[in-house]
């Protein structure tokens, strides 16, 4: 069973503190002092699955992030396996212990903790992650510190946390990337430069900006420099502050100099005093006195650290230098190393942003006639300040559209992804051309009955730039084709509504006679800009009704009584009596009824409001007694030409209507109204009973249908009243 | 080939289709997540709701891989528009509250039983870019707190994309470009 705190795992470091400090157990207070309980993490992770009682506390970092595991190998006993390793021996831990678990290699290892006596089962699998702002990384860079460059030192304390004590350790910086060879071009004994490798792709690995330890072939440190950016091949050094860094001078390179990529810190070490305490700094921009640092990469050359008693502790301290000006960077890298009596490797991570107010920029991309290419470089780099203006040039013929896309990128240069892209048309005139609004969709006429149509179509929103606010549409009722460029057309505004994403229209047509054929094109119109769409898409219909459809009935609403409107009760209405000619007609809505035959309106029934039906009878025609016979039909209104009519009762004619000759003849008129039914549970303009015929109209003051005319089987014409009027 | 954008077309209000070349299968993400996996479709319908911070004026923002690159290269796999808070519960404990302080005040935002399972995770569903407060308050069965874990985070990810208007001037062949 491997032993927590031993083998790798015997050493670790810690953070530290003033004794005082208020804010000890923070990597802000780490200024030097006394140990603090915080152990430094190399690596963390995000956890995933269940491996209840387990504890994960410490993640040895020598093969940096990925997925690793900690899987129950049975109900007693777990496993480690480090990202991209096989997996180790699987270890027994009991209900409050702590195990080390290595992985394929001593130095891949994890310490955990049992919490809880529930048998093991299943695994946790680990996503292992670097840290940002520990105390490795000493924290994120401001774009003030960033501008003026700025040294900082933070002190931790190695710690021999097991019962056996630590043996002797090297400590030493981590490198970032592979190592290369300057080759074509080196830096001059001063100013800014270049270093060129000796292979093309040399730097390909390297971070886009960051530190370069120069040694010459020999091994000797000759400088450390920072450089803004770099090719696959060169680095760039490109102002001169960041040449001779970390304690080093300038001095000019030669060929086959090593170029090692380094993290901006150096460390050094302090013994503690006889009570465990090393030096305190005033503050993190204070040097500490007495260290010699290093900058040394490898464990040979690194610091040493004797061995330590059990809880014997030692100091480390961290110096990150940032030149003025540097890259902006959202992930930034410092490792530290330890090696371990010669055999087990600690490596701790820390990962800090730098924040450019340089680096914060709008780029505005644009394609012609094709979408922004995102790798190019764009129309226009600059600060992120508003309004950005753009010259277009418009084409020598045609016409282009120009597609844009405004990405910015912020002060740690991360850049928006976005990438849908305006389109701006222009002509050679430069004028700008609206693209064509997008046809309308779902066009139709729906009849409504009695003649009337209703015209729709919906317009969906969102597709063009300009947008429409009329639907504009061109009509006939002569069966020939609507023609945009002669036809009035008639707009309609589109509002609100509806809560799809269109616009809809629905516009009341009619009465139009049986078997008209309609014609209508339906555009989107835009009323500022005076530009409407372009289809020519004719949606056509014929009249085809014979019925009408029964009114809607006003009616309580739940929770109390709808006010009346006569104009919602139900539309004005034609019932055709002569169908397929549709020439003699019913017209009703409420409050009238008439009856029609071609153009000649023969009767006209009111109802005032006041309870009075009125009859009204134009007064070209003549009210003649005379009897009327023969078998008509089952209807109260029979048509026997579009000018002759006959009100029937039971199959019977028992009045004659010659719309021609302007007579109506009944066996006797009565206009006392005698015979009328009060009320009829029926709906409509006429009624057949087995001894009347009645015709009614909708009082709406009443909200019901009442007899405005009777006519019973003896042929006797019965009004309430009755009266002839002009027209 | 690589994975890439060749049209993106609004189709609506607040909604827009992403369409995509690249060698199948891909790989797509909206809001840090993975919208679609593995398929072979190259077109994708997006609506501005898709991503809180989004607008009606430009659409949740895709990325995607196809067969031949790796997920984890995106922008939103290295810094998702969320955050992630991983504490170990205790099973003597009932449960527990995520609280955001306001500036004021600490807000409830979520409750999360114990059940056992060890470690316990909350994730934050809305794109964050500016350093936040949490906490996480444990409760005994009784109801009574126990001693809060506070955490502060500073989270960064990709900046969104702002609500422009595009004005172009025939007169002067001007592209004004300006805040909506």
């Amino acid at each position: 069973m491997a032993t927590a705190y031993t083998r790798a795992d015997q050493i670790g470091l810690y953070l530290t503190a003033p004794l005082d400090n208020a804010d000890a157990g923070n990597v802000s207070a780490c200024l030097g002092g006394a140990r603090q309980a915080q152990q430094v993490r190399q690596l963390d992770a995000m956890i995933e699955g269940e491996l209840a009682p387990i504890i994960v506390e410490q993640i040895g970092g020598i093969v940096g992030e990925g997925s690793a595991q900690v899987r129950a190998v049975s109900t007693t006993t777990v496993a480690y396996t480090a990202p991209d390793g096989e997996e180790g021996t699987a270890v027994t831990i009991a209900d409050g212990g702590v195990v080390l678990l290595e992985g394929e290699t001593s130095s891949e290892y994890v310490r955990i903790r049992r919490d809880g006596s529930d048998l093991l089962a299943d695994a946790l699998t680990l996503d292992v992650r670097k840290i940002y702002d520990n105390l490795i990384a000493i924290g994120d860079v401001s774009a003030a510190d960033n501008t003026a460059g700025i040294d900082e030192y933070l002190a931790g304390m190695l710690c021999a946390h097991g019962d056996a004590g630590a043996a002797a350790t090297k400590v030493y910086i981590g490198t970032l990337a592979p190592q290369q060879v300057s080759d074509i071009a080196q830096l001059a004994a001063t100013g800014t430069g270049t270093i060129e490798a000796n292979t093309t792709d040399a730097f390909e690995d390297w971070p886009a900006s960051g530190y370069a330890r120069v040694t010459t072939a020999g091994g000797t440190l000759r400088e450390i420099v920072y450089y803004t950016s770099r090719t696959a091949q060169t680095l760039l050094i490109t102002d001169e502050a960041h040449r001779a860094l970390l304690g080093t001078s300038m001095a000019a390179g030669a060929v086959d100099d090593v170029i090692d990529c380094v993290p901006g810190i150096r460390i050094g070490v302090e013994a503690p005093d006889s009570d465990g305490f090393i030096q305190t700094i005033a503050d993190r921009e204070t040097a500490p006195t007495g260290i010699t640092w290093s900058t040394a990469i490898t464990a040979a050359a690194g610091l040493s650290v004797p061995a330590l008693p059990t809880l014997g502790t030692y100091g480390l301290w961290i110096h990150r230098q940032i030149p003025p000006a540097i890259t902006e960077s959202i992930r930034s890298e410092n490792v530290i190393c330890l090696e371990i009596d010669g055999t087990y490797t600690q490596k701790y991570y820390g990962l800090y942003r730098v924040q450019s107010t340089q680096a914060a920029r709008a780029k505005v991309f644009i394609g012609e006639d094709a979408r922004p290419d995102f790798d190019a470089a764009p129309e226009y780099s600059g600060a992120p300040t508003f309004p950005i203006v753009i010259v277009l040039t418009p084409p020598p013929s045609g016409q282009k559209t120009f597609n844009v896309c405004v990405r910015e990128t912020d002060p740690y240069g991360l850049e928006a992804y976005n990438s849908y892209a305006h389109p701006i048309t222009i002509d050679s005139t430069g004028a700008q051309v609206h693209t064509a609004l997008t046809p309308v969709i779902d066009a139709e006429f729906v009849e409504l009955g009695s003649g009337y149509v209703q015209l729709r179509a919906r317009y969906p929103l969102g597709f063009d730039e300009l947008g429409a606010d009329y639907f504009r549409y061109y009509l006939t009722t002569d069966g020939t084709a609507p023609d945009p460029g002669t036809d009035t057309p008639v707009d309609t505004i589109m509002r609100i509504g509806g809560g799809g994403p269109w616009r809809s229209l629905t516009a009341e047509l009619g009465p139009y006679d049986y078997g008209t054929q309609l014609k209508a094109i339906i555009r989107p119109y835009n009323s500022t800009e005076d530009v409407e769409g372009d289809s020519i898409d004719v949606v056509t219909h014929t009249i085809a009704l014979v019925a009408a459809p029964a009114p809607a009935l006003p009616s309580a609403g739940m929770g109390g009584v709808s006010a009346y409107d006569s104009g919602a009760a139900f539309p004005q209405t034609i019932a055709y009596l002569n169908a397929p000619t549709n020439t003699v007609y019913w017209k009703y809505r409420p409050g009238t009824t008439e009856l029609w035959a071609g153009s000649q309106l023969v009767f006209r029934a009111m109802a005032s409001g006041q309870n009075q039906i009125t009859l009204h009878i134009p007064a070209a025609f003549s009210l003649t007694e005379g009897a009327v016979s023969g078998a008509g039909s089952a209807n109260p209104v029979e048509v026997s030409s579009a000018t002759r009519l006959y009100l029937c009762v039971a199959g019977q004619r028992v009045a004659d209507i010659n719309v021609a000759a302007f007579t109506i003849t009944a066996p006797s008129f009565d206009a006392s109204g005698a015979i009328l039914p009060e009320d009829t549970p029926v709906v409509g303009p006429s009624l057949a009973l087995d001894d009347f015929s009645c015709f009614q109209v909708y009082d709406p003051a009443q909200g019901r249908w009442r007899s405005f005319l009777c006519v019973d089987n003896a042929g006797v014409f019965s009004a309430r009243w009755l009266a002839q009027t002009a027209s | 080939m690589a994975f890439l954008i060749t049209e993106a077309v609004k189709i609506g209000e607040g909604a827009w289709r992403y369409s995509w070349s690249g060698t199948a299968p891909f790989d797509i993400m909206l809001g840090g997540n993975v919208v679609l996996s593995q398929t072979d479709n190259t077109s994708l319908i997006v609506q501005w709701q898709d991503e809180p911070h989004a607008s009606t004026i430009e659409p949740p923002a895709i990325e995607g891989v196809d067969s031949t690159q790796d997920r984890a290269t995106l922008c939103q796999s290295m810094l998702p528009p969320f955050i992630t808070v991983q504490f170990r519960g205790k099973t003597t404990n009932a449960y527990y509250k995520i609280e955001a302080y306001d500036g004021a005040d600490w807000q409830t935002i979520t409750t999360m039983a114990e059940s056992g399972r060890g470690y316990y995770k909350y994730t934050s569903p809305t794109r964050m870019t500016f350093t936040y407060d949490l906490r996480v308050v444990p409760y005994d069965a009784s109801g009574t707190a126990g001693t809060p874990l506070e955490l502060t985070f500073f989270h960064h990810t990709h900046p969104a994309p702002r609500d422009l208007t595009y004005t172009y001037d025939a007169g002067t062949n001007n592209l004004t470009i300006d805040e909506a």
